[in-house]
């Protein structure tokens, strides 16, 4: 049995290379089975090109993707059974109807004929497109083609799914459904991997972050327990106490705290359990606590800090180096 | 069925197209035949093999080189290169699907064809006609097929240009068979016999084995460059069968078509090692023009070689290197057992050979080092113009006709081949050689550039393992 939070893919040394320039550099990441990794990263970081490795449609020029203890760059073939990839335009053809398009995915992913026709269905039905099964797909919305498409993506039940910008150019409700959709597929024990450049939708459902910037990975977090973000807790009391310091550094769990006044912000490594036992102790050592709050991350904060650290970093090296 | 001729035939098959080509057709053919009073005759059947013409060479042909250069254009060949599709059918889908239609229509035309010359043609002539237009149709949509399919190896984007391009060549390839067979359909070059391989046939006997024989390449490369789209490993195995089939094949054709008004050198020239040569030689410039150069696959090939990884060495080596030794055994092998055909006027011939394949070795070094030193894709064009001017203007220029110790600089062929005729190649393959090797240094083993990891422009992003 497999253990949730082991990888499913993950790449050793990875580079890549075009002929004329080198777009990713010694790449290595894990993307844990059973969770929702968000791929984000500025136009060019290279988002793109580290999928295509992925999935096996680049053979990398050093390093190596390992698909579930298989390396993909030996076999892609065998590994693309398992996956399926929606790359950023969706690959559709607009003169067959949804139904004929469904059909033809699954029999070309090796489905009989004959379960062909049940599998679209089921898809159709998933992806809540089942009424328009028999429309042209060139006669769809954006919306709907974008759905039909994850349909087909989705028609072999793989393993791993691969979604570049899937939220590009659709509208508010459409995105709602697609978070929602990417939640079912979660549960279903599916594992994503979704390319965005709209954060705060991957926010609502990613429970890993993968943030890439000029080939390079700047940050790799929730992929394992030494990258888990640290969880921030907001402590306030009622009235000053001496002993606020020494209370909150002496807790289990507490990696280190900063201190203003009747505030303490503490930096936990742990879940709710290490949560609950900082409040106990708190409480237990008779600081008078009115405020206990946990201050989310947002994506965005993450993402606009890596990225503006790594532009900071690159001037101070341009600086230092003139 | 296959899902994806299924696909096409979907595709192709719209209703209002099933019904306009047998209308359009039957219209044509009922106006000819009302105008030839109630009869097929030579009118009728000259408008069937036009007919046959336009929609199979024509739009056949176009709707082969277009096949997956639109799926690429309309991007829907990721999700078909991640299927769970072979090689081989995802390859006879494409080009069969793509051109069901047009054959359709093709077939239409070559029964009216055969119903117009039912009465004056021995069965025989009758089918030997049909079978080389058919024959011919189907070789020059798999080039073209073929051709489109080694494109997409090297770049990502396609524009009209590069159908018709593409079409061209296919249609090149199929002319000779198509010449005979409008020949036959003439009346002409039905008795002319071709020696080949001791056997004497007549002109479409060889032409009919000629296109059967290449069309059955066309479908092995087809498969094999399908494979390399689909990231499996494609030995070069199959390259150099193909290369030894060719000069087998060309080195067995004792003359050219003879003739009541065939010209008597035919009958002595080109010899069975001249043949091979030739053959060999056109074959080491075509891979070398129409393979990737790109610096990955050069860099693969230059790490598999550092590290002694001599299975990945090989399967990623150029197949012009691989061409040339090739080709330098099968002329050695045809020059030694057929002495007889190596003296032309008294000349010994075999240091023209040699000096012919020293030349095109230094010519390949020479195309590799103009691609090595550009980024923009356009080496191998540059390259191929400064080998013309270098063959034909230079000399031309400088008037070396009249030194003959300076033609074996510019050319192989001499009127008096000495050593020198073999040295002189030797010596630019050297220089090439060098130039070559200072530039794989700093190109290939050299730093690569950093910056936007976005594809480039060309789209040169699909590199074979």
């Amino acid at each position: 049995m497999r253990l949730m939070n082991a990888p499913l893919i993950s790449t050793e040394d990875l580079v890549f290379d075009y002929p004329t320039k080198r777009a990713l550099f010694d790449i290595n990441i894990s993307i844990p089975l059973g969770g929702i990794t968000a791929l984000v990263g500025p136009n060019g970081a290279g988002k793109t090109t580290l999928i295509n490795c992925l999935v096996g449609l680049h053979a990398p020029v050093d390093g190596r993707v390992i698909f579930d203890s298989q390396d993909i760059t030996a076999s892609p073939r065998a590994a693309h059974k398992r996956m399926g990839y929606l790359p950023d335009f969706y690959g559709l053809y607009d003169d067959l109807t949804v139904r004929q398009c469904l059909e033809h995915g699954a029999e070309m992913r090796g489905i009989k004929r004959r379960d062909a026709e049940a599998r679209a269905a089921t898809a159709a039905a998933r992806l809540n497109v089942a009424d328009r099964l028999d429309d042209k797909v060139g006669s769809l919305s954006r919306g709907l083609t974008q759905r039909a498409a994850i349909a087909r993506t989705i028609i072999h039940d793989p393993d791993f799914l691969i979604l570049d910008e899937p939220a590009a150019g659709l509208d508010p409700d459409a995105r709602q459904q697609l978070s929602a959709l990417f939640r079912g597929l979660h549960d279903d024990g599916m594992t994503l991997l979704v390319s965005s450049h709209i954060l705060a939708e991957l926010e609502d459902y990613c429970s890993d972050m993968i943030i890439i910037q000029g080939g390079r990975v700047l940050r790799h977090d929730g992929a394992s327990p030494g990258t888990q973000p640290r969880r921030r807790i907001v402590i306030e009391l009622a009235e000053p106490n001496g002993n606020l310091e020494a209370i909150v550094t002496g807790a289990a769990g507490v990696a280190h705290a900063e201190f203003d006044g009747l505030r303490a912000t503490a930096y936990l490594d742990g879940g709710k359990i290490v949560q609950l036992t900082l409040l106990k102790h708190l409480v237990d050592a008779g600081l008078p606590v009115i405020g206990f709050t946990e201050i989310k991350e947002r994506l965005q904060d993450t993402y606009q800090r890596a990225v503006g650290g790594q532009a900071d970093t690159q001037a101070d090296n341009k600086e230092s180096g003139s | 069925m296959n899902p994806e001729f299924r696909r096409l035939l979907l595709t192709e098959f719209q209703g209002y197209r099933l019904i306009a080509l047998p209308v359009s057709l039957g219209a044509i053919f009922g106006l000819t035949y009302y105008l030839n009073d109630f009869a097929f005759d030579s009118g009728s059947s000259f408008v069937a093999t036009a007919g046959y013409f336009a929609l199979v060479f024509i739009w056949g042909t176009r709707q082969a080189a277009d096949s997956v250069l639109q799926e690429i254009n309309h991007k829907t060949w990721v999700p078909q290169r991640m299927s769970s599709m072979s090689a081989w059918g995802m390859g006879w889908a494409k080009l069969a699907g793509s051109t069901a239609f047009t054959w359709i229509g093709g077939f239409i035309c070559l029964g009216v064809f055969a119903a117009s010359n039912t009465e004056w043609w021995s069965t025989q002539r009758l089918i030997m006609s049909v079978a080389l237009y058919a024959g011919t149709g189907l070789l020059a949509q798999t080039i073209c097929f073929l051709v489109s399919l080694s494109a997409i190896q090297k770049r990502r984007e396609f524009g009209r240009v590069h159908v018709v391009s593409y079409q061209f060549l296919g249609m090149i390839c199929a002319l000779p068979p198509l010449y005979i067979g409008l020949s036959v359909t003439g009346g002409e070059g039905i008795l002319d016999l071709i020696t080949w391989h001791g056997e004497y046939l007549s002109l479409p006997q060889f032409m009919a084995i000629f296109t059967a024989a290449f069309i059955g390449w066309g479908l092995a490369g087809i498969w094999a460059l399908m494979r390399a789209e689909l990231q499996e490993p494609v030995d070069p195995w199959l390259w150099a069968a193909f290369v030894v089939f060719a000069m087998v094949f060309f080195g067995g054709l004792r003359s050219l078509p003879v003739g009541p008004n065939t010209p008597i050198a035919f009958y002595d020239f080109p010899s069975i090692p001249t043949m091979v040569l030739i053959a060999g030689v056109f074959l080491i410039y075509l891979i070398c023009v129409t393979e990737g150069k790109n610096r990955i696959q050069l860099r693969r090939l230059d790490g598999a070689i550092s590290g002694r990884q001599w299975r990945t060495a090989w399967m990623t080596m150029p197949r012009s290197i691989i061409t040339v030794p090739l080709v330098g055994l099968g002329v050695w092998i045809a020059a030694s057992n057929f002495s007889d055909y190596t003296v032309l006027r008294g000349q010994d011939l075999h240091l023209i050979y040699g000096a012919t394949i020293l030349f095109a070795l230094r010519d390949l070094g020479f195309i590799y080092f103009i691609c090595l030193g550009r980024r923009d894709g356009r080496g191998e064009g540059i390259a191929l113009i400064a080998l013309a001017l270098l063959y034909i203007l230079v000399p031309e220029t400088i008037g070396v006709e009249t030194l003959d110790q300076v033609i074996p600089l510019f050319s192989p062929y001499g009127e008096n081949p000495s050593w020198w005729t073999v040295i002189a190649p030797m010596l630019e393959i050297g220089i090439i050689g060098a130039l070559l090797a200072r530039r794989w240094r700093r190109v290939i083993r050299g730093p690569v550039d950093a910056g936007d990891s976005s594809p480039p422009a060309t789209g040169n992003a699909t590199e074979q393992t």
